[in-house]
C-alpha cells in the first residue's frame, strides 16, 4: 500500500485533452466511413457483375431460343391456329420442350442478385455512420 | 434511383424474381436428377444387350442432357421419305421418324398439301404425340422456306464442333 502511495505521488499528472471525446468519435466515424465505403464497393461490384452477366445471358438466350426451335413453334400460333386449337395439348408440350429453361434460370438469378445488391448496398445516409453533434 | 431503392416496388420485384428463381431451380434440379436416372437405366439396358450379344465393348457414348430433345415434335431437314414415314434430321442432329396419316395437316405457306408433296431436303416443323417406338405421329407438318432453317441448323452444328 505504501508503495502505491509512493508510486502515485511520483506519477506526473496529465490533464485530459479537452477535445479527446470529439477526436475519438471522429476517429470512429472515419473508420465507419471506410468500412461503409468498402461494403458499398463490394455491393457495387456485385451489381455491375450481375447486370453485365444478365446482358450477356440475354444475348445468349436470344440465340438459344432460335436454336431450340422455339420461334418456329411459336410462329405456328399465327399461321396454323385452327390446327393448334384442335391439338392444343401436343402443341403446348412441343412448345414447352423447346424453351431453354437453363438460360432463363440463369437470367432470373442474375436479375435477382442485381435487385438484392441494390437493396442491400448501403447509401451514404445509411448504416455505420456516426453523427458528431 | 434512390426513390426506387427505397420503394416497395423493389421489394416486390425481389420477391417475384426470388420465387421465380426457386421455381426454375427446382425444375432444373428435377431435370438433372431425371437425366441422371435415365442415363443410369439406359446404361443398364445397353450393358444387358451388349452381354447378350457377347460384345463387351461399349459402343454407346452414354446419355447426355443434350440428347433429350423435343419428343413432341421435330424441326429440321427431311432426309428420307418412305410414306407413311418420313425421317427428319432434327436441329440437335438426331434423326426422328415421323408418321404422317390422312389426319395430318401438311402446309406450306397458305396452301394445304398432301403427304406426297413432302420431299427430301424440305425444312419442316412438326408436332404431334409420340409412341412407345419413339415415332412421332405428326398432327401438323409445316414446310418452311429454306433460309429460315439453314441459318439456325448451321449455327447449331458449328457450335457442336
Amino acid at each position: 500500500m505504501q508503495n502505491y502511495k509512493k508510486l502515485f505521488k511520483n506519477i506526473e499528472q496529465k490533464a485530459v485533452p479537452e477535445n479527446l471525446q470529439e477526436r475519438i468519435l471522429e476517429h470512429i466515424s472515419v473508420l465507419s466511413e471506410k468500412r461503409n465505403t468498402a461494403v458499398q464497393r463490394v455491393w457495387s461490384a456485385i451489381s455491375y457483375t450481375s447486370i453485365i452477366s444478365c446482358v450477356g445471358l440475354a444475348i445468349y438466350a436470344i440465340q438459344d431460343f432460335s436454336q431450340s426451335g422455339f420461334y418456329q413453334y411459336f410462329s405456328l400460333i399465327f399461321t396454323d391456329s385452327a390446327i393448334i386449337t384442335s391439338h392444343l395439348n401436343e402443341f403446348i408440350l412441343s412448345l414447352v420442350n423447346s424453351i431453354p429453361f437453363f438460360t432463363i434460370t440463369m437470367i432470373t438469378l442474375s436479375i435477382f442478385i442485381f435487385l438484392i445488391s441494390l437493396k442491400l448496398r448501403p447509401s451514404n445516409h445509411q448504416m455505420f455512420r456516426l453523427k458528431i453533434s | 434511383m434512390k426513390k426506387f431503392i427505397a420503394s416497395k416496388k423493389l421489394r416486390i420485384a425481389i420477391y417475384i424474381f426470388g420465387s421465380l428463381f426457386i421455381l426454375l431451380f427446382t425444375f432444373q434440379a428435377g431435370m438433372f436428377v431425371g437425366v441422371k436416372k435415365a442415363s443410369f437405366y439406359n446404361r443398364i439396358g445397353e450393358k444387358y444387350f451388349r452381354e447378350v450379344n457377347g460384345n463387351t465393348e461399349n459402343l454407346m457414348s452414354g446419355t447426355r442432357r443434350d440428347d433429350f430433345g423435343n419428343n413432341y415434335g421435330a424441326i429440321g431437314k427431311v432426309i428420307q421419305v418412305n410414306l407413311p414415314q418420313i425421317i427428319v434430321e432434327d436441329q440437335g442432329g438426331i434423326d426422328k421418324t415421323i408418321t404422317v396419316s390422312t389426319s395430318t395437316s401438311i402446309r406450306s405457306g397458305k396452301k394445304s398439301l398432301s403427304p406426297a408433296d413432302v420431299k427430301v431436303d424440305n425444312y419442316v416443323v412438326i408436332f404431334g404425340p409420340n409412341t412407345d417406338d419413339s415415332i412421332i405421329n405428326a398432327r401438323l407438318v409445316r414446310i418452311l422456306p429454306h433460309t429460315n432453317m439453314i441459318r439456325s441448323s448451321t449455327t447449331k452444328i458449328m457450335m457442336k464442333k
